[in-house]
């Protein structure tokens, strides 16, 4: 049950009586008085987008802002941030006052506008040029209702064609949300709402279309949006609120074209980056390694700044300049990579990753790819994905990967495709002798988007041997040996030995066979055990499973066996399966079967059930004992 | 002239120093490249075993004018070592505030590893606003693209800076470089830090003074080479340290100034005359002036209050939670001197000595005596009068003339008028007649308790269910109203659970009651019935095996309390360590058994005294188990000769938060408790 009761003075002080202050200790009263409700609230949240007939732009935003509690003042509404390239943009703060709850209007002083430089930008001279206004909000007080209004002019010539990307819901409700988009004749608008709410009703899809001189302007209106809270294990924010997307792009040939000519103007690689990148790949013999080899050089060559791609308006700079820097921003890196790795004589290509769910298929942007990623043909002319700052790193991305990718190269922006399952099991079967050393043979399969492929070209033991600490204290590989590697499969067999855990005050040994080391448990969802808003993100679909058979000395009796349960529901199953043998061995398999990749909110008590019967600590350990 | 103190382990070993630098301002630092080349090709990266880059020197010479005005060059030479030394190397950040000082690259050389030096232009250098947050005072660097160098090059960069560094106070108008000369005119103080997080050959700093400012100075925490002579009638004085290797740090030790290498340099007589100028500075600019504004909130936040102690609280808490901590800069007058109380009255925003000035007006509207003072939050002040503060507190001062220190900064959320985080720590009153340093004292850790008890009842099926209570006051009260306030108000009801949930996935919690976290007028407490199915394991012959919830300390888990996580390592320290604060936790759980159940592996009671003192006892009492822990943390700053103490509890504390039970059928018989 959720109901909390708040302790009246008479309670609190029983409860609280044996840490009383003395008598006299002074009286603080409640010095901050919250307003009930929602800890802030937008009034009013309004973007315009005007089009001009020469490309130039303008974005203007005004909100209304009603500061409740403690938490909105003091920490997360206090200040307003846009970020900004000068050279393409200059802002105006339209107005920046706070309006008190007596309707006093206090506004703020011209100190609490301020230009500084983004974060991202820090130590970047290729894009030092970057600026941030923060607006701070003064005058603050529980129910003030914060007034703010600004103006972004983009030159013409500064981006190709106009793009919205605006949520239309917040962690706090909003009482009014409107977006206005006004464009030049003839220009025309595509996209629209990502994620409409239930209900949303015909202003989602045939917004208001008001006359407006000589071309043509579209509204969106929302009135009291209910708040969707930002809930711990919940998908990309993206995917649980209402997006408007909007593009004037000519479609995603025009998108995918706009962006080979930005990685084209990039230029060619400095001969001596080339020449660093073909050593590293000329001391491989086999292209995996090699591939992964060359990949290696620019990230020891180049510090990775923070600059994302849509503050460098997805305009990498270029790749002599980025050289001789030292400095490269995560899109720079991808496509200085691609192009070194062509030049090599691999075939390869920058790609732009969205967010999960983000796609609006009709609206051809580049806002929401955000993520820089490198494309690379394989000797079977398959296009693989890797990540540009640590290539051999997890799984591969082009099968794990839950998102759409931009890219150059095939003209075309990809939905983001179905993720096929992904499994992973293990299988050990060992013996523990007398003096608790345990020795056994192990062996790892996967496939999907579990397949530690970069870690198996290179340092397969390095992934035994945490597959082996997991299993067993100090426990180590030999002989290992991967007996199958594709990039959608792969097995490793090997050797393990390692000994039992020293036994606790009681005498007990305990063994944990919950997991295997870089398994699915540290992936799901930590939950509190409240009803939700929004869905759960899983690390679903796919199987992981965990075998081990033990066989025991006569000297050791098992106390404890893991529970056997059986978890078994729409979003999946949880079995721990034990079987105690009449040779004195045991086998123990724990399974986790997730069907998707995301719950809704409304089965949040299923995702609860398969979580906790996976944690459940009955289920987790085996308890021996000496004899 | 004052000698140098040499106290501690700093020994002052007369130098004839090796630079050319004979005073600031001059071109010392043009040092021909083939020279630089033949001493870079002396430092070899297998000399530095794990280090990125070798700083193969870091000289700094300061001429100190009449007015207090310094002009530094610094001059500094670095070899990366790795990759990663040589992608630090290839940008160069020059930090300066532009109301206070100023900064210039005048040279910026390539070597590479052949000893081929190429030229910088300092000319690229760009002026750039620092990335800010919540603190907008507008500061700024230089930014130099050196380019990418590779391992085994090195950057030898040469600047000149003017100005101060800690007193940002705007000076009169006048020169161009009137703003840059001191608020207290005439007087000179650096703080060297001598540590570094990469080696150092050599590291050098030398300050030319007219012998009658009376320059005093010391180095603390290690030895260095010193000369003090007059040079042309200026006292010159230089410190060199050589060959010195970063510091391996230890968990939770305090901050590197309190124990690393470091050089203070002063021309303030002592702590009184600076306690002096600090108070006449704020009265002449009539930071505390009382408007009619400020005398309307001070009525209204102590009406009906009659004991000066209560207005006080009133007064320090409403500062403390209707302030906003956010720093607009307000041009002449940043730094030393307060914002004016009425403007930060309508900004409702200010930092550490904004929030401290409007608690002095308010306290000052109601009648009540009060002065600002400066501290250092987190490190230690020395005796030595350099300026060394960050921070900004209130004064009350009583009609007896007794003080007590108030500081409206660090207690949002806190019942305390003082947060004992801050207790052992330096204070600077600026009283009328000066004051000098004082040290804040210990917070008892009865004063910071945080009692859990938990009346429980063990099940036959391992279920175990129950009522848990939690009651807290000082630090560990807010440490656990902290739990709410850091978040929106819809999470609320999911921290409540998170006091069991957070050790037990299973855990169902009901009937929660709690006091409101916006409440400072009664410690925090929270009441909620629990039931955790299957908590106690089965065994083979019927026994019950688990950790009873009490030891395991639901709430300080929850909070991830420095007694549960607060590192034990290493066993010996070599420098002191620094919780959080001083605490008393008290456990006491009475589970009842299942009927017909004894228990098995009690753990034997534990008495600890010292630094860290535990008294735990676990027994058998009728049908029920019954625990009651009580762990003192004694003291903030833990000095290496107590920490065995403190360890010892910890260690001996978090044992028992893992010592299983066995509750057995007793017709199992295998023996009792």
């Amino acid at each position: 049950m959720n109901r909390v009761r708040i302790l009246g003075p008479a309670l609190a002080a029983v409860l609280c009586l044996p840490c009383a202050r003395a008598a006299d200790t002074p009286a603080a009263r409640k010095a901050f008085i919250a307003v009930p409700g929602p800890d802030a609230e937008y009034l009013l949240l309004r973007d315009r987008y005007v089009l001009d007939r020469d490309g130039g732009a303008v974005h203007e935003r005004e909100l209304r802002l009603k500061i409740n509690s403690f938490t909105a003042m003091h920490r997360f509404y206090g200040e307003s941030r846009v970020e900004l390239d000068p050279a393409a943009a200059t802002i105006e703060t339209l107005y920046n006052r706070t309006v008190l709850p007596n309707g006093q209007v206090v506004v703020a002083p011209e100190n609490a506008v301020i230009d500084d430089l983004p974060p991202a930008a820090h130590r970047n001279p290729l894009w030092s040029q970057l600026r941030r206004r923060v607006f701070v909000h003064t005058a603050l007080e529980p129910g003030a209702v914060i007034e703010l209004g600004w103006r972004v002019t983009r030159k013409a010539g500064a981006f190709p064609w106009l793009e919205v990307n605006e949520a239309m819901a917040a962690e706090i409700p909003i009482a009014e949300r409107v977006v206005r988009v006004e464009l030049p004749a003839g220009a025309q608008l595509r996209g629209g709402v990502a994620n409409p709410p239930d209900g949303a009703g015909a202003a989602w899809t045939k917004p208001a279309r008001p006359d407006v001189l000589d071309g043509a302007a579209w509204v969106w209106r929302r009135t009291d949006a209910a708040a969707v809270p930002e809930e711990p294990g919940a998908p990309a924010r993206a995917t649980c609120v209402p997006v408007l997307r909007l593009s004037t792009c000519a479609g995603f040939a025009a998108l995918a074209e706009e962006f080979a000519r930005r990685v084209a103007a990039a230029g060619s690689v400095p001969p001596d980056a080339l020449a660093a990148v073909k050593d590293a790949a000329a001391k491989e013999t086999d292209w995996e390694r090699r591939v992964l080899a060359a990949l290696d050089v620019l990230p020891k060559e180049l510090t990775v700044s923070a600059v994302g791609p849509a503050l460098q308006s997805w305009q990498p700079r270029p790749l002599a300049g980025v050289w001789q820097a030292g400095v490269a921003t995560p899109l720079e890196l991808a496509v200085f990579q691609a192009a070194a790795l062509d030049a090599a004589g691999i075939a390869a290509r920058p790609g732009l990753a969205g967010a999960r769910g983000h796609a609006v298929p009709e609206c051809p942007a580049f806002a929401g790819f955000e993520g820089p990623l490198l494309r690379v043909k394989d000797p079977a002319g398959a296009w693989r994905l890797y990540d540009a700052r640590d290539a051999a790193r997890g799984a591969p991305l082009e099968i794990a990967l839950d998102a759409p990718v931009l890219h150059g190269a095939l003209g075309a922006g990809d939905a983001a495709p179905a993720v096929p399952a992904w499994r992973r099991k293990a299988v050990f079967a060992g013996e523990i002798v007398p003096d608790g050393a345990v020795r056994g043979s192990l062996s790892f399969s996967a496939a999907g988007g579990a397949v530690p492929h970069g870690t198996l070209v290179r340092e397969p033991q390095r992934l035994a041997d945490d597959l082996a600490a997991q299993l067993l204290p100090g426990g180590k590989a030999k002989g290992v040996r991967v007996t199958a590697l594709e990039r959608s499969a792969c097995s490793l067999a090997c050797t393990l030995e390692g000994a039992l855990p020293a036994a606790d005050a009681l005498g007990l040994l305990q063994l944990d066979v919950s997991t295997l080391a870089g398994g699915v448990d540290a992936a799901l969802p930590v939950l509190a055990p409240l009803s939700r808003a929004c869905p759960v993100a899983l690390p679903g679909p796919g199987v992981e499973e965990l075998d081990i058979t033990l066989a025991l000395p006569k000297n050791m009796k098992v106390v404890a066996l893991p529970a056997s349960l059986c978890v078994r529901n729409s979003l999946g199953e949880v079995t721990v399966a034990v079987d105690a043998r009449a040779d004195g061995s045991l086998r123990i398999v724990r399974r986790i079967v997730l069907e998707s990749k995301e719950a809704p909110a409304s089965a949040f008590e299923e995702v609860r059930g398969l979580v906790n019967a996976w944690r459940d600590p009955s289920a987790r350990s085996l308890l021996l004992r000496r004899e | 002239m004052r000698k140098p103190d040499c106290v501690g382990c700093a020994v002052a070993v007369a130098f004839a120093p090796l630079l050319a630098v004979v005073a600031a301002g001059a071109q010392e630092w043009d040092v021909p490249a083939e020279a630089l080349a033949q001493k870079l090709a002396a430092v070899s990266a297998g000399a530095y075993p794990g280090a990125d880059m070798v700083m193969v020197f870091d000289r700094r010479a300061v001429a100190v004018e009449e007015s207090g005005l310094a002009r530094m060059v610094g001059h500094t030479l670095a070899k990366a070592l790795t990759p990663a030394g040589a992608r630090a190397l290839a940008v160069g950040e020059y930090s300066y505030d532009p109301l206070s000082a100023d900064i210039a690259v005048l040279r910026c050389r390539v070597f590479s590893a052949g000893g081929a030096a190429r030229d910088v232009d300092p000319a690229r250098a760009v002026d750039l606003p620092d990335p800010q947050s919540m603190i907008y005072w507008n500061s700024r660097h230089k930014l130099l693209a050196i380019g990418k160098i590779a391992p085994g090059d090195a950057v030898e960069v040469v600047t000149r800076r003017v100005g101060f560094t800690y007193a940002l106070l705007a000076g009169e108008e006048g020169s161009d470089e009137s703003r840059f000369v001191p608020p207290m005119r005439g007087h000179f103080y650096d703080i060297v830090p001598f540590w570094s997080s990469c080696p150092v050959i050599e590291q050098s700093y030398r300050v030319s003074i007219a012998p009658e400012k009376q320059l005093q100075y010391q180095i603390y925490n290690g030895s260095a080479e010193v000369s003090d002579r007059i040079e042309n009638d200026r006292r010159v004085v230089t410190v060199t340290m050589r060959d010195t290797k970063p510091l391996a740090a230890e968990p939770g030790m305090v901050a590197w100034s309190d124990v690393a290498p470091k050089l203070l340099l002063t021309t303030a007589r002592d702590w009184r005359a600076k306690s002096l100028w600090f108070h006449a500075v704020q009265e002449e600019a009539r930071c505390f002036e009382v408007t009619p504004e400020l005398e309307k909130v001070a009525d209204e936040v102590t009406a009906g209050l009659t004991r000066d102690e209560d207005k006080v609280a009133a007064l320090n808490h409403w500062a403390a939670e209707n302030i906003r901590y956010i720093g607009l800069h307000m041009g002449e007058g940043e730094g030393y001197t307060l914002h004016q109380a009425s403007m930060t009255l309508r900004d409702r925003g200010g930092v550490c000595k904004d929030k401290a000035g409007i608690l002095v007006a308010l306290l000052r509207a109601a009648g009540l005596e009060s002065y600002p003072a400066m501290t250092m939050a987190g490190e230690r002040i020395e005796r030595l009068a350099a300026d060394q503060f960050n921070h900004c507190v209130t004064v009350w001062r009583k009609p007896d003339k007794t003080t007590v220190l108030l500081d409206p900064t660090w207690i949002p959320g806190v019942r305390e008028m003082w947060s004992s985080r801050e207790q052992q720590q330096e204070v600077l009153m600026g009283l009328p007649e000066g004051a000098d340093l004082l040290t804040t004292p210990l917070s008892p850790p009865e004063n910071h308790p945080l009692r859990t008890t938990i009346d429980s009842t063990l099940h036959s099926d391992g279920t175990i269910e129950g009522r848990m209570q939690v009651a807290s006051d000082g630090q560990a009260d807010s440490s656990l109203r902290r739990a709410y306030r850091g978040k929106m108000r819809n999470e609320w009801p999911a921290v409540d659970r998170q006091w069991v949930a957070a050790l037990d996935p299973r855990a169902e919690v009901a009937d929660v009651e709690r006091t409101d976290p916006d409440d400072l007028d009664r410690p925090f407490c929270i009441a909620l019935s629990f039931r955790i199915p299957g908590y106690a394991r089965r065994l083979d012959d019927g026994a019950l095996a688990l950790v009873p919830l009490g030891p395991r300390h639901p709430a300080g888990a929850a909070v991830h309390a420095d007694e549960l996580h607060f590192s034990t390592e290493p066993s010996a320290r070599r420098f002191t360590a620094a919780i959080g604060c001083t605490r008393l936790v008290v456990l006491a759980e009475h589970m009842a058994l299942p009927a017909g159940f004894a228990v098995e592996g009690l753990p034997a009671a534990v008495k600890l005294e010292g630094n860290g003192a535990l008294d735990a006892k676990w027994s058998v009492e009728g049908d029920a188990l019954v625990i009651e822990e009580t762990l003192a943390m004694r003291s903030r700053r833990v000095e290496p000769a107590q920490w065995s103490e403190l360890r010892a509890a910890l260690e001996a504390f978090r044992k028992l938060a893992a010592t299983p039970i066995l509750v057995r059928p007793a017709r199992a018989g295998k023996g009792g408790a």
